[in-house]
């Protein structure tokens, strides 16, 4: 008896997170790591926060609170006292009904079982600790792992990953994680990627410690933030980022970490400061210059290391990073102010393309940037302004605007000069890196009741400067639009209506290249029901349009199926999907997110045209022991080989089967 | 510099009148003029004007892109009657050489509490130095309704008779034959959100959004977008005792900004 209602209270906290991460999954940018968050909400939910004792910090990793409502919450305690009911919630100033529904399974009033002695015994007998491994392959055989006498995949096609994390309460905490990539070697050295760290936390004075790898986030991410950030979304408010500061590493992704050591310690009142130093060696592709020494111009950020010419980058250049931020906060009011030195072994060069003359030279770079958030009233301000040491400046500045309970509106201008540099640069911007552009983006969302949302945003760009494939200054714009109508707990209608219009060098072959509109249009349409208590469905329907200068207009279309069979006492859930997906060129490819072992999301592209299925399957084995099995499997028409380059697979078939362990004790 | 001018003004389409201009309110908000009550209305949803309790006289300038020269200059009266609303505007467009110019009348009637209806009729006058002028008639339709307090549809139709400028000359002098339909939300008593949708004959389909946030008693700020082609706009008004000034900007990619300014005042 006792065990169902474990294992409800188990599902059901599963549900509740699964909501939350599905409906920020696809806003996320590519590569973004979901396990952290998905970890994050996990561990709320099995030890919930305390309303009453809770900080600015500990609030900011809701990915779905905005700054202004974490703003508001403060300013409602300090005004009306502590909490006596966790619905209380509702009268706090921009939480709309959504927004508390989410937040309550992981709130509490009760005072939080703070474990304050820290002795070597506690640590074995209250830790926690959670082991997930992961093995994912390809069942088809790539072109890289044949024979071939030039470049190739000198590893096997497997892909091992293991992570493990180790909580005590909110005071230890420490991960490992190991990454072998398909097409790495396994033999002779077993992981291809090492990830650890140790944290500790409410030291006294030292409010975080890192020795390991960690991550760092500060203001609105031009001057320091590594790791990914939001970006533009249905949420208008994510453009507004909220910074964690310090935080120990434990994604797979690797590159955007610092290793070496970090810590927040509380200088005086409400001054902190964090110094941080790291020392790393990236993976660049190098040349000999005139002089004979080792150049390079760019970075490689995706961690492959599986053919020969990966292998000879590898840990070639080496970086070192140390600086601090010291940052002030009061109520409503957040000042910061970071200043670091980043340091290479070997210069960087421009390349020839006259797209890249500003990029960054030299081997050591000053990054100066300073922060600012207030709120005042029902408006919360924010920018943050960033110069290195060569370069311009970079500054981005907004507000978000609580226009009543049902709507809430934001607005920000960001400019980044062309030659800004930055190798932590995480700003929003619509390009890929926050350089080189000048935009307003205004955005509105509206939900007059429980059961519509609305949200538009229309967002202006201009590129000063040339860029990869467009040879003349260019601005461009965007729109989306959505509508959701959630009539019940158990159906949701979303229609959404995004448009994307910039320039690209014309495909004409002309002596000089022009400039050509190229417009990206996508129309969609989703239903989700849930029958009942086991079975849920989702549907979507989803149309894309391409067309560039005076060509054709390229259309693709999607349309998938899926069903959720979630049972609440059950041992075993899963979910299916049946897609079906043509689109006439690249162009007109379409994203979709897709769902994935341990309730985390992958982003599915489809393009070409053909059926794309996945089956997901979760066992309980024992109380704290679960294994996940995925089969997904795309299955093109009218092609003879799926993939290009070292990817490429005979055939029209690409499977790929992935299982997981995850137990925690 | 005056030559290129009327060079660049007479080899646009000869749909003229894309510079009919709602005031400076209905533009920041993004030209929304289907369901927003003002009393610049009357150069967009006439029966707009049926919100505006006492007699109220406006003044418009507006600066355009490219030079110095092209300006417009426009004027409207509203007087309320009861349930009859009477209102007189005039607009002009140009420089020197080139002068577009309009000067209606508008007749609105409010029935009960949330209908209202409105009849416009203006006499257009087109005049280029050197050339002559033309002029035609044209007559605006419009209605509103307003359901409950948070909700006000609108719809207009501008020259549904596709009247033209009398010409006896080879060119087709068209006055623009526009057809919008909008909503305004009122999710609490000081923001305004309003949405419309244009058809001009002739044009693609263009879709507006805008807000009117009364942030305090006295200033309220607006800000607004339009899909086809992608502009922005933004503006604010503040009113104080019985003055009314306005301000408002547009932003057009290739075009630049068109600044705004109007004085009003309530008797």
């Amino acid at each position: 008896m006792i065990g169902f209602v474990a294992e409800a209270q188990i599902a059901e906290q599963e549900v509740d997170v699964r909501d939350i991460l599905e409906s920020v999954a696809e806003n996320l940018p590519d590569g973004y790591d979901i396990t952290e968050l998905t970890d994050v909400l996990i561990r709320y939910r099995k030890h919930p926060i305390n309303l009453n004792k809770t900080t600015p910090e500990e609030l900011k990793t809701f990915v779905f609170l905005s700054p202004l409502q974490i703003s508001n919450f403060f300013a409602y305690i300090q005004e009306n006292g502590n909490f006596v009911d966790a619905l209380e919630l509702q009268s706090i100033d921009g939480f709309d009904v959504r927004t508390v529904q989410s937040l309550l399974p992981f709130v509490t009033l009760s005072g939080a079982t703070e474990y304050e002695k820290l002795t070597l015994k506690n640590i074995f007998r209250f830790g926690e600790s959670d082991l997930v491994m992961r093995f994912v392959q390809t069942l088809q055989t790539q072109k890289g792992f044949t024979d071939l006498p030039g470049n190739r995949y000198l590893g096997s096609p497997e892909r091992f990953q293991t992570r493990y994390r180790y909580h005590y309460g909110s005071i230890v905490s420490a991960a490992i994680t190991l990454d072998k990539d398909a097409g790495e070697k396994l033999i002779g050295k077993p992981f291809d990627f090492y990830s650890g760290n140790i944290a500790l936390f409410k030291l006294g004075r030292v409010k975080k410690l890192v020795v390991g790898d960690y991550i760092l986030q500060f203001g609105q991410g031009v001057t320091m933030w590594s790791g990914f950030g939001f970006g533009k979304g249905p949420d208008v408010t994510s453009v507004a980022k909220k910074d964690l500061g310090l935080r120990p590493y434990t994604s797979a992704n690797e590159y955007s970490f610092l290793r070496g050591a970090s810590a927040t310690i509380n200088l005086y009142k409400n001054f902190d400061i964090t110094p941080f130093v790291s020392l790393r060696n990236l993976d660049a592709s190098q040349d000999l210059d005139f002089e004979g020494n080792l150049v390079q111009a760019t970075v490689n950020q995706s961690g492959y290391h599986r053919t020969p010419t990966e292998i000879e980058n590898k840990s070639s250049l080496s970086q070192q990073v140390y600086g601090a931020a010291l940052q002030y906060t009061k109520s409503e009011l957040a000042i910061g102010a970071i200043a670091y030195r980043s340091k290479f072994g070997n210069s960087f060069v421009t390349q020839t393309a006259v797209y890249d003359r500003f990029s960054f030279t030299g081997n050591s770079l000053t990054n100066l940037g300073a922060y600012y958030n207030y709120t005042v009233r029902n408006i919360y301000l924010f920018g943050e302004v960033g110069k290195g040491s060569k370069g311009g400046f970079a500054y981005i500045s907004g507000a978000l605007i609580s226009l009543s309970a049902i709507a809430s509106a934001a607005i920000t201008y960001r400019n980044y000069a062309k030659d800004y540099h930055s190798f932590f640069n995480q700003a929003l911007a619509e390009a890929s890196e926050a350089v080189n552009e000048k935009g307003l983006y205004a955005g509105l969302n509206i939900s007059p009741n429980k059961r519509w949302a609305f949200s538009i945003y229309g967002d202006y760009f201009q590129f000063p400067w040339l860029k990869y494939r467009v040879d003349a200054p260019s601005k461009g714009y965007e729109i989306l639009s959505q509508a959701v109508y959630t009539p019940s707990k158990t159906f949701k209608v979303l229609a959404r209506f995004k448009t994307e219009n910039k320039q690209q060098n014309t495909d004409i072959d002309v002596p000089i290249n022009f400039l050509d509109d190229v417009k990206k249009e996508s129309y969609r349409v989703e239903v989700s029901w849930q029958l009942n208590k086991k079975w849920s469905f989702q549907n979507r329907a989803e149309v894309s349009q391409y067309k560039k200068g005076e060509a054709n207009r390229e259309v693709g279309y999607l349309i998938y199926q899926d069903v959720d069979y979630s049972p609440m006492f059950s041992k075993i859930t899963g979910n299916i999907r049946i897609s079906y997906f043509d689109t006439q060129s690249y162009n007109s490819r379409i994203y979709a997110y897709e769902d994935d072992v341990l309730y985390s999301f992958a982003f599915g592209m489809y393009s070409g045209k053909g059926f794309r299925t996945y089956l997901n399957l979760k066992y309980n084995l024992a109380k704290k022991l679960n294994v996940w099995a995925r089969y997904a499997m795309f299955i093109y028409r009218d092609v003879e080989t799926v993939g290009s380059y070292l990817d490429e697979i005979e055939g029209n078939k690409k499977s790929e089967v992935k299982l997981q362990l995850r137990y925690q004790f | 510099m005056k030559i290129w001018n009327v060079l660049l003004i007479s080899l646009t389409p000869f749909y003229l009148f894309a510079q009919n201009n709602f005031g400076p309110r209905l533009t920041a908000m993004g030209n929304n003029g289907a369901a927003v009550t003002d009393v610049w209305a009357l150069q967009a949803n006439p029966s707009g004007i049926t919100a505006v309790n006492r007699p109220t006289v406006s003044l418009n300038y507006i600066k355009h892109l490219f030079s110095n020269d092209i300006s417009t200059q426009a004027l409207v009266v509203v007087v309320p009657i009861k349930n009859n609303f009477i209102g007189a505007g005039f607009q002009r467009y140009g420089f020197a050489e080139y002068t577009e110019s309009k000067i209606g009348f508008t007749y609105a009637k409010r029935f009960g509490n949330k209908l209202s209806i409105a009849l416009n009729g203006n006499y257009h006058q087109l005049k280029i130095a050197n050339y002559g002028s033309t002029a035609g008639f044209s007559v605006d339709v419009g209605a509103l309704y307003h359901l409950g307090k948070q909700f006000t549809f609108g719809a207009f139709i501008s020259n549904p008779s596709k009247q033209r400028f009398s010409s006896s000359s080879e060119i087709f002098i068209e006055i623009p034959t526009c057809f919008n339909i909008g909503a305004a939300y009122f999710p609490s008593d000081k923001v305004l959100i309003a949405t419309s949708i244009t058809k001009s004959l002739n044009q693609s389909i263009d879709v507006s959004v805008g807000i009117d946030y009364k942030i305090i008693n006295v200033l309220s700020l607006r800000g607004g977008l339009s899909a086809n082609p992608f502009k922005q706009y933004a503006g604010f008004g503040i009113n104080f005792k019985k003055f009314l000034l306005d301000m408002a900007t547009t932003y057009d990619a290739n075009l630049g900004y068109a600044p705004q300014i109007a004085i009003g005042y309530v008797f």
